[in-house]
């Protein structure tokens, strides 16, 4: 049986500053060749630098992070892979939005909330071994 | 930093390797083939690099960021996907590259942008500088300004030293609190300012570090202004703003701002020295307008350079209508004025030598007519080269007048000598050989018993009148009038040779226009007046005798009562002279031989001889 491998793109990405627009600029060639229109790309990328950057931040390790992106027919799924320590998905406080704004603090810390209202859907995978978040925007046809 | 090919192969796996032209079977030879390009330092993106992977199903692409490789794409190994992924992955690797590459090219632009912001700032300043017009509090707090915008300083200060009073101000100020503006007076001998004055550099200054600068936070760049190799104030500029907040001005930022205050220098020594030389000139326009003297001032070729208010007054004119006017056309009008200064012109000696001419009348376009005394003296410059001359004069117009009404009252000779001489008004006298004539009407008192004491009075003047213009005739000095009696003096306060001579002659002709205004007197009066006069030559103490508030400028000594004994001893129509006289005139003929006669306090006789006049 010959198995279906869908195009799939693998990053493996250091700790370094800047290194989050590898990431996303990644993001936005995938989202092209997907021809998802330019709203989803904005979110999805949006969505992969809080991913990215909390990778960076919860992985203790120093080591690289993996993003994952596998493309099909009608939808994208990005994992992005740290091997950190884990964390307790269950615990992430929801930041306070007021507080937030008014620490001008805009480009960080949305984090998970702000993940999940960009994506499709979100899942997290924690273990000892690190954490892998899973995402997925569906590809919309008007 | 990035992991190594090689490294990320042996996580992937692979089964056949594509590298380049070459296809490897095994991963410790992509492995080696990695490791031999590496050492070669060849780039690797340009390799056309794939491995296939699970069976030849899934055909790997890699992904490069700065030569190095970052990661795959990967699908199924049939040959429109993988052509289709091919040239994703290159596309990717491009997109990569550019984030990069416009990193690269944002952090030149920003970098180039400051630059060009400094050198704007630069040439802002100094076109800035250029329109700065004096040393005002608000020039210094422009100046003030534009540093702290261009070096981002969130506070600055400006201080000066008075020239006059050595003592140094904070002349403007940003940002800058007042309790935190220095309490005591600022000197260069400790603190902030002596390092300064010591180091003449531009330095970093840590907060806390001097009491000057006790406002700042983070750090200060404070450098020092000169005039003439002397400590004249400092610019201080404190805690550079950034996104961060405050940050540590850089030795980079000092090394400007001590070339770009190194200009600002040189602005206010020239503003300074334009400030001095305003107040030198006020200086000189008070003085000049202050004294009494006309002052006007000619280029070499005979521009009126300058003119002082009196010279503006006398000459009658705005001044602007004589600056810079050829001096032929202001004084056209004045020939005699235009002569004193074309003569200087002409002269030859006119180099170094000053001209006085005196007495120069002046007729203004008003009218007004007045005397000057000018002196005309050469300038020279500081390489000794004449280039023009300065005509002063006073305005003696109204010392003309006293003059002439004193001449009234006092016989001409002493008015002039007196005004001429300031010394001569001091109490004192000096030893002087002076010809005394004394004249007085003989039976006076019989003829004032038959006159009306109005008569008398009018008869009197008309006399003394009439004498005294003799006197004058012959230089004749008028000493008094002592009732019927006139003393006067020849040689005083001028010796001559002809004091003798003039002093006879003027007794002679005192009978005769004696004779002309008995004629006039017998016709109403039926009456003559007849005087006896005595002349004696002789040494006297001459001098002002009185006290401050009156004295009279007079003669006394043994020989001023001789001559006043010779007149009374002389009859009606008699001349008495003495020796001494006698030996001095030309007219000797005139006079009698030597008759010896006995005068009060003398106790031998005395040789004298006599003239009578006759009625013609």
């Amino acid at each position: 049986m010959s198995k279906e491998t869908k195009p799939s793109v693998e990053l493996r990405i250091p700790i370094l500053k800047d290194m989050e627009l590898v990431a996303t600029n990644t993001a936005d060639v995938i989202a092209k060749y997907m021809e998802l229109s330019d709203e989803a790309s904005g979110e999805i990328s949006m969505a992969l630098i809080e991913a990215t950057i909390n990778a960076f931040e919860h992985s203790e390790s120093q080591k690289d992070i993996f993003i994952n992106f596998t493309i099909s027919d009608d939808e994208l799924t990005i994992k992005v892979i740290d091997k950190g320590k884990g964390f307790d998905s269950e615990g992430i406080q929801i930041p306070d939005i007021d507080s937030k704004l008014k620490k001008q603090e805009r480009k960080r810390g949305w984090g998970v909330m702000l993940i999940k209202e960009l994506m499709d859907s979100v899942d997290y995978e924690s273990g000892n071994d690190g954490t892998t978040l899973t995402m997925t925007k569906k590809k919309k046809n008007e | 930093m990035f992991y190594k090919q090689k490294e990320f192969l042996k996580n992937v796996g692979g089964l056949e390797y594509f590298l380049g032209a070459q296809l490897v079977r095994y991963q410790e030879e992509a492995i080696s083939y990695f490791r031999e390009i590496e050492k070669s330092k060849a780039g690797l993106s340009k390799i056309d690099i794939h491995f296939l992977h699970e069976d030849y199903q899934v055909i790997f692409y890699p992904i490069f960021c700065k030569n190095e490789t970052i990661g795959f794409v990967y699908g199924n190994n049939t040959i429109d996907n993988a052509k289709r992924l091919l040239s994703f992955s290159s596309h990717l690797s491009r997109k990569i590259a550019e984030i990069f590459y416009e990193k690269k090219i944002r952090k030149i632009e920003s970098r180039a942008s400051i630059k060009d912001l400094e050198f704007e700032s630069i040439v802002q300043l100094t076109n800035m500088l250029s329109f700065c017009e004096d040393l005002s509090n608000e020039t210094l707090e422009y100046i003030l300004i534009h540093l702290v915008s261009l070096y981002a300083a969130s506070k600055g200060m400006f201080i000066l030293r008075d020239s006059n009073t050595n003592i140094y101000e904070v002349r403007a100020t940003f940002e800058i609190q007042s309790e935190d503006l220095p309490k005591r007076m600022l000197t260069d001998n400790k603190g902030l300012l002596s390092e300064l004055k010591n180091t003449n550099k531009t330095f970093l200054v840590k907060p806390d570090q001097f009491n000057l600068v006790k406002f700042v936070k983070q750090n200060s760049i404070c450098s020092p202004i000169y005039f003439r190799g002397n400590l004249l104030g400092c610019i201080i500029l404190a805690d550079k703003e950034s996104r961060r907040g405050f940050v540590n001005f850089s030795s980079k930022d000092a090394n400007l701002f001590d070339s770009l205050t190194k200009e600002i220098s040189l602005t206010i020594n020239n503003l300074k020295l334009i400030d001095d030389l305003q107040s030198t000139n006020n200086l000189i326009d008070n003085i000049m307008t202050s004294i009494e003297a006309g002052i006007i001032k000619f280029t070499e070729f005979g521009e009126i350079e300058y003119v002082n208010k009196k010279a503006i007054d006398v000459i009658g004119l705005e001044r602007e209508d004589i600056q810079n006017q050829y001096y032929g056309i202001i004084f056209a009008e004045n020939e005699s004025f235009l002569e004193v200064i074309s003569n200087f012109e002409a002269s030859e000696s006119a180099d170094n030598k000053v001209q006085i001419i005196k007495n120069v009348p002046y007729v203004n376009s008003d009218g007004i007519s007045r005397t000057l005394d000018t002196t005309i003296s050469p300038v020279f410059d500081k390489n000794n080269d004449r280039s023009g001359f300065i005509l002063s004069f006073d305005d003696i117009s109204d010392m003309q007048k006293v003059k002439t009404t004193f001449k009234k009252y006092v016989s001409g000779n002493i008015v002039d000598e007196i005004l001429d001489d300031n010394s001569k008004t001091d109490l004192g006298g000096k030893l002087t050989n002076a010809c005394v004539l004394f004249a007085d009407i003989r039976g006076f008192t019989s003829f004032s018993e038959k006159t009306t004491a109005s008569d008398l009075v009018a008869i009197l003047n008309k006399y003394f009148t009439d004498m005294i213009d003799v006197v004058y005739e012959f230089n004749g000095t008028l000493d008094k009038i002592i009732g019927d009696e006139l003393m006067v003096l020849f040689g005083i306060p001028n010796n001559s040779d002809q004091d003798c001579q003039n002093a006879v002659d003027c007794g002679i002709t005192m009978f005769k226009r004696l004779d002309r205004f008995n004629e006039e007197l017998e016709k109403h009066n039926n009456h003559k007046l007849k005087i006896g006069i005595g002349i004696h030559f002789g040494e006297v103490v001459a001098g002002n005798i009185g006290s401050d508030k009156q004295m009279n400028y007079t003669v006394i000594g043994d020989n001023v009562n001789q001559a006043a004994r010779f007149c009374s001893h002389a009859r009606p129509n008699e001349i008495i002279i003495s020796e001494s006289v006698y030996d001095n005139i030309l007219n000797k003929s005139l006079f009698t031989d030597q008759i010896f006669i006995n005068v009060k306090g003398k106790e031998k006789s005395i040789p004298v001889r006599s003239f009578t006049h006759k009625l013609t």
